[in-house]
């Protein structure tokens, strides 16, 4: 078994009680759902809005994933006495989160399917629309669920980085919270300069992800419209992920202490 | 091997763990660092095994400066609990066999026998004196260069500190080693040291070579010790 591999098995080991968990509150929450419809006679009403619900929490689900594991190691610290790079030490806790969110997206599609097979008759889209569109929208969740995690990542190890400072310790909480609303007010900020707008928007892509629907014959036609995205912006958010990535992992090898 | 701390500087804050402390520790001895609680013993082999880092000075393993990458070469025995507790013993040594290439399994094994250890009983089931036990399988199962304990014997009754005192003795390379021990139970590891270091509130404040004492002083390491921080308490 080769150290990252050893890794693995530890992050899935201190884990996956919360998958289960998580797994136990899916069912719950579509169980609950499916026997409302059922009592009061009203089919497809409420289980397609849970469905759709929960697989958009699916953007947190990573982040939290990942947090509840930090949290497990941040106790000690003493998963920092490995001689892996803290880059593997951090990819190994993102990829046991992201096969948990990849088992529970495909579960929730599977679901969803399910619910489009039993109701075909009364929804029409072109199979490849709904291909497209249920790519878009997984690929989606999974690259936001992952962004996410690079700032949950990085305001973790400043959190415990800021530990070893016993005058701010009690106040590492508002260093965070003030990061990020400076963050979040400077590209604001920026995101409302006309010149950088028109640069953001110059090369689009178009993805297929607008639903439209119409109610007709008794039933509900769907078909999906192309939307623009923004290569740059797409870029944009990739370095940002990266960066928070290099920067927590720079932290974690030199400022995070036992 | 030589372990080396140069003019070392570590703060929490406005308080000094260590103050300027100059150290060096050789191959083929072992070394007890002594102290009362809160005096840097902790603190010291921590620096050593790159789980912390000083604000002055340098500390170096091999002429390589310290960073967290050093635990390739420094095997530590934490005072703190090091594991995963829904973990079973056999998965505990699994997890440390695929971290680190001088990790021994076979030793690891007759370890786990000698000490009475279940490899399939879960970590949160042991008792205390078992995880202590347990961690000392996990250490001294490396053939590393360096091997820092700190305070083994903590919160353990006196029947296992006999058996990790012997399992010491059997398992320690003693050419190849060096064994740094931090500890205030002075008693225990006596018959161990090849020298003994006082370190008092952040300043190293005596180090003797235990036979010398023995022989040339008539003292025991617990009463040089004790004579030795009494001078102390009595200066400040």
């Amino acid at each position: 078994m080769s150290a990252f591999q050893g890794l693995l098995k530890k992050d899935f080991g201190i884990s996956k009680f919360w998958f289960l968990l998580w797994i136990i509150f899916l069912a719950v929450f579509l169980i609950i759902p499916l026997a409302i419809e059922i009592y009061f006679h009203m089919p497809l009403t409420v289980i397609p809005v849970a469905v759709i619900l929960l697989l958009g929490f699916h953007i947190f689900f990573l982040p939290a994933m990942l947090l509840s594991m930090l949290r497990l190691e941040g106790k000690t610290q003493l998963w920092l006495y490995n001689q892996q790079s803290s880059k593997a030490l951090f990819l190994s806790k993102i990829t046991v989160s992201l096969v948990y969110q990849l088992i529970t997206q495909v579960f929730l599609t599977g679901v969803g399917l399910m619910i489009y097979q039993y109701y075909k008759n009364q929804i029409h889209i072109k199979a490849a629309d709904l291909f497209n569109g249920i790519t878009v929208v997984n690929a989606g969740i999974a690259l936001l669920g992952l962004y996410l995690s690079c700032w949950a990542m990085f305001y973790w190890t400043i959190y415990h980085s800021l530990g070893k400072f016993p005058g701010v310790k009690n106040w590492r909480w508002l260093v965070i919270v003030l990061l990020f609303i400076a963050y979040n007010m400077l590209s604001t900020f920026l995101a409302r300069i006309e010149f950088l707008k028109e640069v953001v928007n110059k090369w689009n892509i178009p993805v297929f992800m607008n639903a439209n629907g119409k109610f007709r014959q008794g039933g509900w036609e769907i078909y999906l419209k192309a939307v623009d995205l923004p290569v740059l912006e797409f870029v944009l958010y990739v370095i940002v992920a990266l960066s928070l990535f290099l920067i927590s992992c720079w932290l974690l090898d030199r400022k995070v202490e036992v | 091997m030589t372990v080396k701390l140069s003019n070392v500087s570590k703060r929490y804050g406005k308080d000094f763990s260590l103050k300027n402390v100059s150290l060096a520790f050789e191959t083929g001895k072992i070394y007890g660092l002594l102290g009362p609680n809160g005096s840097g013993k902790s603190t010291t082999l921590k620096l050593i095994a790159g789980l912390v880092y000083p604000n002055g000075g340098k500390v170096e393993v091999d002429n390589e400066e310290v960073t967290r990458k050093i635990c390739r070469k420094v095997a530590y025995l934490t005072e703190l609990d090091m594991f995963y507790p829904s973990f079973t013993v056999g998965e505990m040594v699994e997890f440390y066999v695929s971290q680190f290439a001088d990790f021994d399994p076979k030793k690891a094994e007759q370890l786990l026998q000698e000490m009475k250890l279940d490899p399939g009983k879960k970590i949160k089931q042991l008792s205390k004196g078992n995880r202590g036990r347990l961690k000392l399988v996990l250490a001294l199962s490396r053939k590393s260069q360096v091997l820092l304990l700190d305070e083994p014997f903590s919160g353990l009754d006196p029947m296992v500190r006999d058996s990790i005192v012997k399992s010491l003795l059997s398992y320690i390379n003693f050419d190849e080693q060096t064994v740094i021990i931090a500890t205030h139970e002075i008693d225990e590891i006596e018959p161990l040291l090849d020298e003994a270091i006082v370190i008092f509130y952040g300043d190293i404040i005596g180090q003797k070579n235990v036979e010398t004492l023995r022989e040339e002083e008539g003292l025991s390491v617990l009463e040089w010790f004790k004579s030795t921080a009494a001078q102390m308490e009595g200066k400040k």
